[in-house]
């Protein structure tokens, strides 16, 4: 009965998960249709089953595996700025930044710097930070996009984050696999 | 012969030609293009493929998308809980509870479809694709921490008056001080006539 | 339970399927693509609004579309997909000439069509797939594409002249 019974209650318990919302946090990247997908030089889509997974083979590096292990979504668009004119961006960077005001994002850093601008973004939920967005602009160089979502602390991602070096990535954006 | 004279080049017929099949041109060009093309066969010739063309291109079947596919997608999207259901520290959540009871009703009511659609196991990841997803991850996080060090200098430096910082909401300013690392512990002053 | 979800993707799923299908002139990657795209819309779908609902599904299978194609590029080694020709629209097509040697004609037309059309830059491509296969209004398609009305009108008429080149220095 019991062998019966578990999946079962896992089929259900999937479309229940089917079902839910996504994360408040979540900034779905296609809406705000920053950069044009076939010349970003990397994007990033993963989620909260990966994202698990990849907490859970970061046994290594705890601090790394706590901050993914709480994340239910990370997503990226890099874009490069060479020879692209700064004018055809920069109306995109003010749309995404007034559809995230619109929909209860708080600024909570901006920076212009010669031309350089970067717009650290976060969403509250019940007095917790359940989303962080950046936005930044570097004419001649890239504009980029990061949002991830989840369970955010803040100080533990500033301070990993500055650990890590930028490592090269696959110019091929992550996409989910049909099953086989 | 012609109403109006043709004073319409071929070049620039030609260029006319899906306007007019499509209606977009206006009374008086439509009757210049007209015009020519009651003189000039090679154009005329060329508004009958330009016809064909479109007749054809509507012409072509919507291709219908395969039922199985949207069963994929469900599978796809049971793999989030698969990976998910382990990390619940303190029982069950409310949605799990809630499946629970009703497997156990489908069970009462001899619910057989349900068990056997759980069969179809949603596929795990290689070890190739996490090793790959965890470098991405490195990334983003790597990508937020070189942001914070540019912002946080930014802090530091905001006596320049190029330089603009606008502190956030305060319930949410102290948190990205932290974050910043090494930002100073007041806030930096709002230019908001800056910053727009 | 997934009522929402089923309804929308019910209702959009051929659209996604045959836009990304023509794009792509590819069975298999047409399948993935609308996959990637159902699954991007149980994602996201409460962040979309529902009347804008069909102009992000366009826009998102577009953008798959463009990553696959990206690959395909890079990908040299893959066989036969750059070359790959729908065949599969042509001959669903039933054609309404008596005479078999006008039947001919026309088959031979409409591959030559599909060819071109499978060669056709963007946005020119997809525009004509929307407007002329799809059917969808120049104001909708201009949504999914984020660009004016005008400009839809533009890139129609000068994709089909492209086309109506192909065609004539194919067969002068």
């Amino acid at each position: 009965m019991r062998k019966t019974l578990l999946p079962l209650v896992f089929y259900l318990a999937a479309s229940a998960a089917l079902a839910q919302p996504p994360p408040p946090g979540l900034v779905p990247l296609d809406e705000l249709n920053l950069f044009p997908r076939d010349q970003l030089s990397v994007e990033v889509n993963l989620a909260g089953g990966m994202l698990h997974l990849i907490a859970a083979a970061a046994e290594d590096d705890p601090d790394f595996s706590a901050i993914v292990g709480g994340l239910q979504s990370i997503n990226v668009q890099v874009f490069p700025l060479k020879g692209v004119k700064a004018e055809s961006i920069k109306p995109k960077i003010d749309h995404a930044v007034q559809w995230l005001e619109s929909r209860g994002w708080k600024v909570n850093v901006r920076v212009r710097d010669q031309g350089q601008e970067t717009f650290i973004y976060m969403k509250e939920q019940s007095g917790k930070i359940v989303g962080l967005t950046v936005l930044t602009f570097k004419p001649g160089e890239e504009a980029a996009v990061i949002n991830i979502a989840g369970r955010i602390d803040p100080a533990q991602i500033g301070r990993v984050g500055q650990k890590l070096h930028l490592p090269q990535l696959e110019k091929i954006p992550a996409r989910p696999k049909k099953p086989n | 012969m012609n109403r109006h004279d043709d004073d319409l080049k071929c070049h620039d017929a030609l260029d006319l030609l899906e306007p007019y099949v499509d209606g977009d041109l206006e009374t008086a060009e439509a009757e210049r293009l007209r015009s020519h093309l009651e003189s000039c066969r090679a154009c005329a010739a060329e508004l009958v493929l330009a016809e064909r063309i479109q007749r054809e291109l509507r012409a072509l079947p919507q291709l219908d998308c395969p039922p199985e596919i949207v069963e994929r997608v469900r599978r796809e999207g049971a793999q989030v809980l698969s990976f998910r259901s382990p990390a619940r520290p303190r029982g069950p959540a409310l949605p799990f509870r809630i499946a629970a009871a009703a497997a156990l009703l489908a069970v009462a009511l001899g619910g057989g479809i349900f068990f056997v659609r759980s069969q179809q196991q949603p596929r795990q990841p290689s070890a190739a694709e996490v090793a790959r997803a965890t470098q991405q991850a490195r990334y983003a996080l790597a990508y937020l921490g070189r942001v914070s060090r540019q912002a946080s200098l930014d802090v530091r430096d905001d006596v320049i008056a190029r330089r603009v910082v606008l502190p956030a909401a305060q319930s949410v300013s102290h948190s990205i001080g932290i974050s910043l690392g090494e930002a100073p512990e007041k806030p930096a002053p709002a230019r908001d006539e800056q910053a727009q | 339970m997934l009522t929402a979800f089923d309804d929308t993707a019910h209702r959009y799923r051929g659209r996604v399927y045959s836009f990304a299908r023509y794009l792509l002139s590819n069975r298999e990657e047409a399948e993935d693509v609308t996959q990637e795209v159902l699954l991007r819309l149980w994602r996201h779908q409460d962040g979309v609004e529902e009347e804008r609902l069909g102009a992000w599904l366009l826009r998102v299978t577009r953008n798959a579309c463009y990553d696959l194609l990206r690959r395909r590029r890079s990908d040299a080694t893959q066989p036969g997909m750059a070359a790959s020709l729908d065949d599969e629209a042509a001959q669903e097509l039933t054609s309404a000439e008596p005479d078999p040697q006008a039947q001919a004609e026309a088959a031979d037309f409409r591959r030559r069509l599909l060819s071109a059309l499978e060669e056709l830059g963007e946005p020119y491509k997809s525009i004509i797939i929307l407007r002329e296969v799809q059917g969808l209004a120049h104001r909708e398609i201009g949504e999914a594409l984020g660009i004016p009305e005008v400009t839809v009108r533009v890139h129609l008429h000068r994709g089909r002249k492209k086309l109506r080149e192909q065609l004539r220095e194919a067969n002068p």
